[in-house]
């Protein structure tokens, strides 16, 4: 049996909304008050550190601010990542007990086999890396960050199509640490909205798509005003974003 | 009958985690598949629920500590546990504390509580040089998230940009004549004033980004405040466009909001001027320093007495010297004088109603 799935494209770019939703979603999947979701977003320019990052130690914040470039949190793990209108994001919220069985390195294989599986359809051969990360040839192109709640799951990632990479590496501050970056455009022409179609034909291959949301403004009522409340509350106070 | 959770292993590969929330507090009762803990590893946050009923009876461990997978953070008891209890026992456990005879004599000395102190010598004895380091320890000012990139920020415009300062005094008879009228901050009367003048000297309104000359459209005046060592630059957005009342009551709300620690982005960017105020701390004139995405900012001294000349007849008048710092490679000493005299002639004329 296929497991119900519901896909979600954004149409907002506002950094802070959009992660204010993803939290607001763990939750409603963990409440049951929603299926299992697939959700496609897109951030201008903004770099986005994880939960327990101190933000200056990740980011450059001074190249930040002088180039529009937003700074904020965001409730996963993982390490501090660059996004723009050149990276897709992927987030699957999942109820936990489909992947009883499942450790976490599996948990990320198994999403990013999704993402592997739709890039396979352009003709591009990318592989699955211990722990967390999708690359081609060992040059990144996807990294992945998870929450684990009782009775739901978030496993979200970046995909990295034609990004500037320039800024990528001026404003994460320990990219020299990591493999080396690459957009998925270097090796095929292809745009950000391709890449969605692709994906969101991979999902419904292998789930069963109950409903097909293209705007945040068809975001059922409660959802759009919990994510404006959270953000306003949560995810534009300076509080959360430097973790005073 | 007591059960200890210790730290999970929630991936083959975890060593460690840190523990980002603890739900409970000692003595509360906890439900089976209560959420009880919020762990965060490199790779992911995971929310621990209880796998048991009972009451916190101990927490071993701080919110924010890296634990090592195994050992022990909260200790959950099946009887309620009372606090009497527990306090008897940290008393207990405070006169435990083994120290040599020599670190007793200088914690006595010095004040300090050997609860606190770490010890290094054989099964955890404080050794005298412990209460040293001690003490070095805590002469070493704790450092914040926000002073540290502000820590940065400062250092890399001190090194990018080549400043000039001047001063100016300006007479305030007329500002503190209107100030008994109403109670009205200093900040409040020179952010009026400088956005007024920057509608006449825009230059001041753009900055250097490397080669390039950006310009920032909208008048924003911001102001320095110093709340618990961490220093934040509010921003009051299209300045020009508000009255001293408007300014003033935005100025005393964001300072509400740093002090709630409600603060949100807005508040703080887009600033395009910035004003520096330490006349409430007796500083008569200063060097403040070039915010980064700013050309200038302009520093308040205090309210002191000076004799001039006006028109033969000497007299004492109470004047605040102005500092302004600007970046040389935008803006020429002429061209900041006559800013200063634009705000000098607003301020002295005291007509603060427009």
């Amino acid at each position: 049996m296929k497991h119900k799935i519901k896909i979600l494209i954004s149409n907002t770019f506002k950094p802070s909304f959009n992660l204010a939703l993803e939290e607001v979603l763990l939750n409603h999947v963990n409440s049951g008050r929603e299926e299992n979701i697939l959700r496609l977003w897109i951030n201008t320019k903004s770099a986005i550190v994880a939960f327990h990052e101190k933000v200056y130690e990740v980011i450059d914040v001074d190249y930040c601010l002088l180039n529009d470039i937003e700074i904020n949190r965001r409730i996963t793990g993982g390490g501090a990542v660059y996004h723009d209108e050149g990276n897709l994001n992927w987030s699957f919220f999942f109820k936990r007990c489909i992947f009883e069985k499942f450790n976490l390195i599996e948990l990320y294989k198994y999403f990013s086999e999704i993402i592997i599986s739709a890039l396979r359809k352009i003709n591009i051969t990318a592989k699955f890396y211990e722990p967390n990360w999708i690359g081609i040839d060992g040059k990144k192109i996807s990294g992945m960050a998870g929450y684990i709640k009782n009775n739901s799951l978030l496993i979200h990632g970046t995909l990295l199509i034609n990004a500037n990479l320039e800024n990528l590496k001026k404003v994460c501050k320990l990219h020299w640490k990591y493999p080396p970056t690459v957009n998925i455009s270097s090796y095929k022409s292809i745009e950000v909205k391709e890449m969605m179609e692709k994906i969101i034909e991979e999902v419904k291959e292998k789930f069963d798509p109950i409903k097909i949301n293209k705007i945040n403004n068809n975001l059922e009522g409660n959802l759009l005003k919990e994510a404006t409340e959270l953000e306003k509350n949560k995810y534009r106070t300076i509080s959360w974003i430097f973790k005073e | 009958m007591k059960h200890t959770i210790n730290m999970p292993r929630i991936d083959p590969a975890m060593e460690k985690g840190i523990i980002g929330k603890i739900f409970k507090k000692e003595g509360e009762k906890v439900k089976k598949d209560e959420l009880l803990l919020q762990i965060i590893t490199e790779k992911v946050v995971f929310d621990y629920h209880s796998p048991y009923e009972g009451y916190v009876s101990k927490i071993f461990r701080r919110e924010g500590e890296e634990v090592m997978v195994g050992e022990p953070i909260i200790e959950l008891s099946e009887e309620p546990v009372t606090l009497e209890i527990k306090q008897t026992q940290e008393i207990q456990k405070s006169e435990e504390v083994i120290a040599t005879p020599a670190a007793k004599r200088l914690a006595r000395e010095y004040g300090i509580d050997l609860k606190n102190v770490k010890g290094s010598g054989p099964g955890g004895r404080i050794t005298q040089e412990d209460i040293l380091k001690y003490i070095e320890e805590r002469k070493k000012p704790s450092i914040t998230p926000i002073m540290k990139i502000v820590a940065e920020r400062v250092t890399k415009s001190h090194l990018e940009i080549p400043p000039v300062t001047i001063n100016m005094n300006v007479e305030v008879s007329n500002l503190l004549k209107y100030r008994e009228k109403e109670k009205i901050s200093f900040d409040a009367f020179f952010i009026y004033a400088c956005a007024k003048a920057l509608k006449q000297f825009n230059l001041f309104l753009c900055y250097m980004k490397g080669e390039d000359v950006v310009v920032n459209n909208e008048i924003n005046v911001s102001f320095a405040f110093d709340y618990e060592n961490d220093l934040y630059l509010l921003v009051i957005k299209n300045a020009d466009k508000k009255s001293l009342k408007e300014i003033e009551e935005e100025h005393s709300k964001l300072i509400e909001k740093v002090k709630k620690k409600s603060l949100t982005l807005e508040d703080v960017q887009g600033g395009s001027f910035a004003i520096t105020n330490l006349g409430v701390y007796s500083v008569r004139d200063f060097t403040p320093i070039v915010f980064p995405g700013n050309s200038a900012i302009l520093g308040i001294g205090s309210v002191h007495y000076e004799i001039i000349n006006k028109n033969g007849k000497f007299e004492i008048v109470p004047v605040i010297t102005l500092s302004l710092t600007f970046d040389h490679r935008i803006i020429n000493g002429a061209y900041a004088a006559k800013f200063l005299q634009t705000i000098k002639e607003i301020i002295e004329e005291g007509k603060f109603e427009t």
